[in-house]
This record gives C-alpha cells, sequence and structure tokens, in this order.
C-alpha cells in the first residue's frame, strides 16, 4: 500500500460495500481512464456508533472501569476485524474488475473514521470523488441522502459524483445552470476538462422566469464554454425549477447531471429545505456537485 | 454556528440504548444528588435541581457526548463551610460565579493545561474522590442502631448479587432493585430508621429561574471568589478526567475547551435555577457507557428522567430509608475507586506512588481536591527536575606541553543541577590555563548562568587563564517562549550536538 501522504492527485471511488458499490467503482474507472489519473478505491472502517447489548446492572465494582475498557474494546476489535474482512473482500474483486478491463493504475487504499473525516484528510489528493448516494445504513430507502453525503457535499474541496444507479456509459451530460459560483465551475469543469471526454454532447439549462436575466445567465455560459468545437445545446425554460430539471433529463435521455451544490447556510436549509437536497432525492441520474 | 449543537450523529445515532442507559443514569442519579446535598449541608432538592440543570444544559453544549454531569461529591466537599457560615443564597452565587470562570477557562482554551498534570496525580484525585464519597457516609453510620448497618449491608448485597440472576439481572438496575427491597423492608417491619424525607425539603416543583438573593458589592465577590475558584478548578479537573475516561472507554475524541465552557453554561445555569455547582461524574460515567449509552441523548434523557421522577414522584422518594442511598453511595465509592492503580504499586517506581499518596493524602486531609492536584503536580515536578538533573557528565583531559586542563560539560545545567555543575571543577589543581567547553551543555535558567559565572571568577581568582568554548550555543537554551526554537531543525540544533 502506498504511504498516503506522498501520493499523487488521482480519482477516488469510495466503496462502502453498499449496493452501488460496484457502480462507483466503473463511473471511476471511467474518468480515470479520461483523466488518465490513478483511480484510488477508498475504504473507510467507520466506528460504531452504536453500543452493544447493553448490561443495565447500573452498578461498577472494584476495578470494573478497566474490566470495561478491556470488554468493549475487544468487543470492537472482534467487529472491526469482521468489517475489514468483508470490505477487503469486496475491494479484492472490483480491483479484479478493473484489471480485466484493462486499466492498471490502480491502488486500494482501507482507513479508519469516518468517510468525510478521510476525504477531509485527503482534500488536496482528491481529483474527484465518486461516491453512492446511500451508505448501507440505509440501504433500501431510496430517497434516503446518506448520513455523511450533505456535509461531504458541503465541506470537502473536489468535484464529486453522487452515483444513484447502475452504470452506463455517458453519452452527454446536463449542467442546471443558475449563475452562482457553483454552477459556474460545475460548467467550467465539464466543458474545459477532459474528465467526461470530449465527444459527448452537451447540454446547459437555466431555468427562469425572468427573460432578460435568462438571456444574460444564457451569455456568460457561453463565453465560459468558449471552445467552438464542444457540441453544446442551450435551453432556456420557465417554470418550477426541479420540474424542468427533470423534464429535461427525460427528454434528452440525460446520462448525467452537474449542479452547483448549497448555496445558502445549514440552519436556512434545514428550515425552508435545500434545493441540492430536493435534486438528490428527485434525480434519478448520477449527479456531479461543484461548491 | 447553530448547526455545531446538532450533530445528528451525536444525538440519534443510538437511540435505543441512549434511552435504556438514560434511564439507568437518572435512577442512579437520585440517591447521588440527595446524598451530595447532604454533604454540603442544604436541601436534597438543590443537589436533585442541580442534576438536572446540568444533564440538560451539558447535553447541548457539553463537548464529550455520553458523559454525565451533574452535582458530585468533590464539589459538595467544598461549599461545606460557605454553606455553614453564609447559607444557601451565597452558595447559589458562587454557583454562577464558578460558571462564570470555567467559560473563562473555555475561552483562553486552558483545557490544554491538563497536561501538565501527570498520571500519577489523575489516579490520586481519582482514589482520593472515591474515599471522601465513602468518608462521607460515614455520619449516617455512627451512633445508629444495628438495623442500619443490617440495611446497609443487605443493600449492597443486592447491588453486587442481584446482576448474577440470569437475564432480568441485566435488565433491572440493582441499585434500584435494592432502593425499592430495602424501602420496603422498613416499611413492612416498621423499623425506625432515617428516611430521605428527614434529611431536609424534596423539589415539589419544576426548577423556577432565580437571582440569588444576595448584597451586590465587592464584600460579598470576596467571600464567594475563594469557593468559586477552587469549585471552578475541581469542576473542571474532574470533568476533563472523565472525559478522557470515556474516550478511552469508548475509543472517540473530546472536545475538551467546549467541554470547559459547557461546565461553565451547565454550572451558570444551575446556579438560577436553585441548584449548587457540580461537574462530570466519573462513576455515573462509566454506569452510563456500561449501560450501552453513547450519545448527548442519553446524557439529555438522564436530566429529564430525573426531573420528571423526583417531581412526581417525591412522596415515594422521601421514604427511602437512609441506608439505602448509603449503599448506593458506597457502590459509588468502591466503583470511582482505581483498583488498577492500587495492584500496579509495586511495579511503579517509588517517585509516581509518592505523588499519588501524596495527593490522596493531602485531599482526604483537606477535603480540598484542587489542593490535592497542586500539591501532586508540584511533587512531580520535583522529581522530574531531579531526574532530568542527572543527565549531566563531565570529561576532563590535561595537556602537559601547555599546561592547560579541560573541562568538557555535557547535558542539562539548570536550579537543580547547578550545585553539581560546580562540583565538577577541581579548583585546587595548579594550572595556568583552564579551557570550559559547553557546546553540548544547555543552561536551561538564570541559577546555571550565576553558576557559571562563579565558576570562572573563582578558577581566575587562583590565577588560571580561563577560556570559554560554545558559550552561545549553551545559552541558547534560555528561552521562555519558544517560537522558532520549536521547529524539529531547530530542536535539532539546541539539544543534539551542536
Amino acid at each position: 500500500m502506498q504511504y498516503i501522504k506522498n501520493m499523487q492527485k488521482a480519482v477516488f471511488a469510495c466503496i462502502d460495500g453498499s449496493k452501488y458499490s460496484e457502480a462507483v467503482c466503473d463511473y471511476a474507472l471511467h474518468i480515470a481512464k479520461e483523466l488518465n489519473l490513478t483511480l484510488v478505491l477508498l475504504n473507510t472502517i467507520e466506528h460504531p456508533s452504536s453500543s452493544f447489548a447493553a448490561n443495565l446492572s447500573g452498578n461498577i465494582s472494584l476495578g470494573e472501569r478497566d474490566d470495561l475498557l478491556h470488554e468493549l474494546s475487544s468487543e470492537d476489535a472482534l467487529k472491526n476485524r469482521q468489517t475489514i474482512n468483508h470490505s477487503k473482500e469486496v475491494l479484492k474483486k472490483l480491483k479484479q474488475r478493473v484489471q480485466e478491463s484493462g486499466f492498471k493504475n490502480i491502488t486500494v487504499i482501507q482507513r479508519h473514521g469516518t468517510l468525510y473525516e478521510n476525504l477531509k484528510e485527503l482534500e488536496d489528493k482528491l481529483r474527484v470523488v465518486i461516491f453512492g448516494i446511500s451508505g448501507t445504513d440505509h440501504m433500501n430507502d431510496s430517497t434516503q441522502i446518506g448520513s455523511h453525503v450533505e456535509n461531504i457535499i458541503r465541506d470537502v474541496d473536489a468535484p464529486i459524483i453522487l452515483v444513484n444507479k447502475e452504470y452506463t456509459p455517458i453519452k452527454n451530460v446536463m449542467i442546471a445552470f443558475n449563475g452562482e459560483s457553483g454552477s459556474i465551475r460545475a460548467l467550467e469543469e465539464v466543458s474545459s476538462s477532459p474528465m467526461l471526454g470530449r465527444n459527448i454532447t452537451r447540454y446547459l439549462l437555466n431555468s427562469n422566469n425572468d427573460k432578460s436575466r435568462s438571456n444574460a445567465l444564457i451569455k456568460q455560459a457561453r463565453e465560459i464554454v468558449k471552445e467552438s468545437e464542444l457540441r453544446c445545446e442551450f435551453i432556456q425554460k420557465s417554470g418550477d425549477a426541479l420540474e424542468d430539471i427533470l423534464e429535461s433529463i427525460d427528454k434528452n435521455s440525460i446520462d448525467i447531471l452537474a449542479i452547483g451544490s448549497y448555496s445558502h447556510g445549514k440552519l436556512r436549509s434545514a428550515l425552508f429545505g435545500s434545493f441540492t437536497t430536493k435534486l438528490m432525492q428527485n434525480v434519478k441520474i448520477p449527479l456531479i456537485i461543484l461548491k | 454556528m447553530l448547526h455545531k449543537y446538532f450533530k445528528k450523529e451525536e444525538w440519534f445515532s443510538n437511540v435505543k440504548n441512549d434511552t435504556l442507559s438514560g434511564l439507568v443514569v437518572a435512577l442512579a442519579l437520585i440517591p447521588e444528588a440527595i446524598a451530595f446535598s447532604i454533604i454540603a449541608g442544604v436541601d436534597p432538592k438543590v443537589g436533585l435541581y442541580a442534576s438536572f440543570c446540568i444533564a440538560v444544559v451539558i447535553a447541548f453544549v457539553g463537548g464529550r457526548p455520553g458523559m454525565i454531569s451533574a452535582a458530585t461529591g468533590a464539589m459538595a466537599l467544598l461549599m461545606v463551610t460557605l454553606v455553614k457560615e453564609y447559607g444557601l443564597e451565597y452558595l447559589l452565587a458562587a454557583t454562577v460565579l464558578t460558571g462564570i470562570l470555567q467559560m473563562i477557562a473555555g475561552y483562553f482554551k486552558l483545557g490544554r493545561l491538563m497536561s501538565f498534570v501527570p498520571r500519577a496525580v489523575v489516579v490520586g484525585f481519582v482514589n482520593a474522590l472515591a474515599i471522601l464519597i465513602f468518608m462521607a457516609q460515614l455520619p449516617e453510620l455512627t451512633n445508629v442502631s444495628w438495623h442500619v448497618y443490617a440495611l446497609t449491608l443487605a443493600g449492597l448485597g443486592i447491588i453486587y448479587l442481584f446482576p448474577y440472576i440470569p437475564k432480568i439481572g441485566v435488565l433491572l438496575p440493582s441499585p434500584l432493585v435494592t432502593i425499592v427491597a430495602i424501602t420496603l423492608v422498613v416499611i413492612v417491619f416498621g423499623i425506625d430508621v432515617r428516611s430521605v424525607g428527614d434529611m431536609g425539603e424534596l423539589p415539589d416543583t419544576l426548577p423556577i429561574f432565580l437571582i440569588p438573593q444576595i448584597p451586590f458589592n465587592f464584600e460579598t465577590l470576596m467571600i464567594i471568589l475563594p469557593y468559586s475558584v477552587s469549585l471552578a478548578i475541581v469542576g473542571l479537573l474532574e470533568s476533563l478526567m472523565t472525559a478522557t475516561i470515556v474516550d478511552d472507554l469508548t475509543d472517540t475524541k473530546s472536545d475538551k475547551n467546549r467541554e470547559c465552557s459547557g461546565q461553565g453554561m451547565a454550572n451558570i445555569a444551575s446556579g438560577f435555577m436553585g441548584g449548587m455547582a457540580g461537574c462530570a461524574m466519573i462513576g455515573q460515567s462509566v454506569i452510563n457507557i456500561k449501560s450501552g449509552g453513547r450519545t448527548r441523548l442519553s446524557t439529555l434523557l438522564a436530566g429529564l428522567f430525573l426531573l420528571i421522577m423526583v417531581v412526581f414522584l417525591s412522596d415515594l422518594i422521601s421514604i427511602i430509608p437512609m441506608a439505602a442511598l448509603v449503599a448506593v453511595m458506597i457502590m459509588v465509592s468502591i466503583g470511582t475507586f482505581d483498583w488498577g492503580s492500587i495492584k500496579k504499586l509495586k511495579t511503579l517506581p517509588i517517585s509516581t506512588n509518592v505523588v499519588m499518596i501524596a495527593t490522596v493524602i493531602v485531599v482526604v486531609w483537606t477535603h480540598n481536591l484542587a489542593l490535592g492536584v497542586f500539591v501532586g503536580v508540584l511533587l512531580a515536578s520535583l522529581f522530574f527536575a531531579n531526574k532530568i538533573s542527572h543527565f549531566m557528565y563531565n570529561e576532563t583531559l590535561y595537556n602537559e606541553v601547555t599546561d592547560t586542563r579541560e573541562y568538557k560539560i555535557v547535558g542539562q545545567v539548570f536550579f537543580n543541577s547547578a550545585e553539581r555543575f560546580v562540583e565538577f571543577f577541581d579548583f585546587k589543581e595548579v594550572v595556568q590555563n583552564i579551557i570550559i567547553d559547553l557546546t553540548r551543555a544547555h543552561f536551561w535558567d538564570i541559577s546555571a548562568v550565576y553558576a557559571l559565572d562563579k565558576v570562572v571568577i573563582k578558577l581566575r581568582r587562583e590565577g588560571a587563564n580561563v577560556t570559554l568554548i560554545g558559550q552561545n550555543e549553551a545559552s541558547s537554551t534560555i528561552i521562555d517562549r519558544f517560537g522558532i526554537h520549536d521547529k524539529p531543525g531547530e530542536i535539532e540544533k539546541v539539544m543534539g550536538g551542536h
């Protein structure tokens, strides 16, 4: 295993053994190939935040503190070892899958701690981060956003790809453009970088009730895209932003959607709901998210 | 700012077990809060209100999820004379002031000062606390009928044997079983022993906001300040120690500075709600972890359950015999004691044991944990200085051709080793030239510089030519503030062979 601090920038696929792990791996492989970077399969062993079957006897005896420490640490050790071994199996299979596809530049990393903690620590190595929309905790509920997803999107400074379905080749991308900094960065990322390849079709959607504002935004977007060889279509809509986006995705059979994330603080989002969260819950294709 | 206080995983990642453990802890908090009120010399309701307020507030603002804070013995012992001489209102004011001092400590990030408290002092603190909690039960066990002894022993028997009963043993908190059983025995057989109701007023309403009725002047401040300072120090010490214990048990991290200011906020709330000062509790926190409690929810629920039970069941609580309470408190004392430290006494260095035992003796003597810690830290520092002073030696060469004696000093020169430094030199030797090579010596303080001056003057006075080498390197360690000097490269220059 490579010493983590000496690593170069790479494409990180976060593997947690949940149902999207293979899809995460495949999308990451696609992007690592396009960018010609190392593909890192990152698995984090989270410390169990819940406790085991409890002893409610409510008493403490002589030396019990030490006994309790030993008891709890051996319980944790057992559980951790199981998780580590299970994840190793998953990682091994995925690594094989990647290598069989002919891509050799792959590294497997297992680290302790939450995904959030580890991504924060590795922040300067992250070219792109790819993970599944729901962790193992919410495996059966597709509208549930995984517990760390929002915090990671808010705090980790890197393009993030959220995977919510099986892998299908990326033939086009749609950018939801509203002129805010996140969506500008999203547009720059998918138009100027080779992340998704040059030959795909790009759709740029602006949903705005104010026609002149919309025109101005489209003009701004055209300037960012500049390069004329890129195939780029501009769509202007007026109506409910979420419905406009969902409709355009359906109509043009879009493969991946790029957006800017959380422009408002956490408190406001908690009170009024966040558009980013709503998108994550309703869009059925992977999202590229930039701050 | 606000979202810092509402991390979802710090609240709702362990709901079922947190609810159960909160209940277990609340049941155990009631006898403790009553017992500590009695130690402090106030009505049981003062300790119960304090435990409620502190537990609820710290659940939100504390830095260590899953730790239990409430009215404690360590704090109660410090209030005894204040309550005796000036009364409850001054105690409430002192509690608020304690909170303010702790918030200031949190603001200035004084939590890091804990690194000056060696492990031996921490162990001494914990053991002394256990002894004090036990000693506080003695008044209930002196000049009483044999019934009290029998009931207390029976209570202890139930506490420690009940959990061995299969299944229900680990479902019902044994302290609760003890209290119920002893109370029933006393009522059924009509035994005449003291009960909680005899010890003072129990809460009959929810706590209400009250400004302490004291004259707001300088004189009042001078009365309560010394108490508040001790309370603030002891409260933070026990809280930070307990936080470390919980950190270790759960293998997670805590925010020590947030805990300091959190303890402050909790005490301010307690003082204004008619409660006494409190802090984190070692015994209860261990019980919480053992019962499966991990998050802030367990702390919050412990406080809420406590209040509900106390307000609505105060009639029942008042008939609990003191003997049952004493049994529970003896268990707390036993559980607080660091038994491992006694087993390790033989294998640890004597200096460590002396520090630990001195801390215990000073605390038991003065009933002031702050003094014990002060003495412990002082002793530990002296032992440390003494050990470091051994890291000094002297190489000497004589050159017959030039009639030159050369002294090469290697090691740490400071107040404790300065005298030995002087003794290295042979002042009686008649020699023409003397070279003192200090390139590998480190002069840590002004005592060292003074000793060198003394040596040089004395040698010159005997008629020798004295040359110093490497004086600058040696004295470059006399720095009070480490700025550039604590970078690895610089440390190498200072500490390495130059």
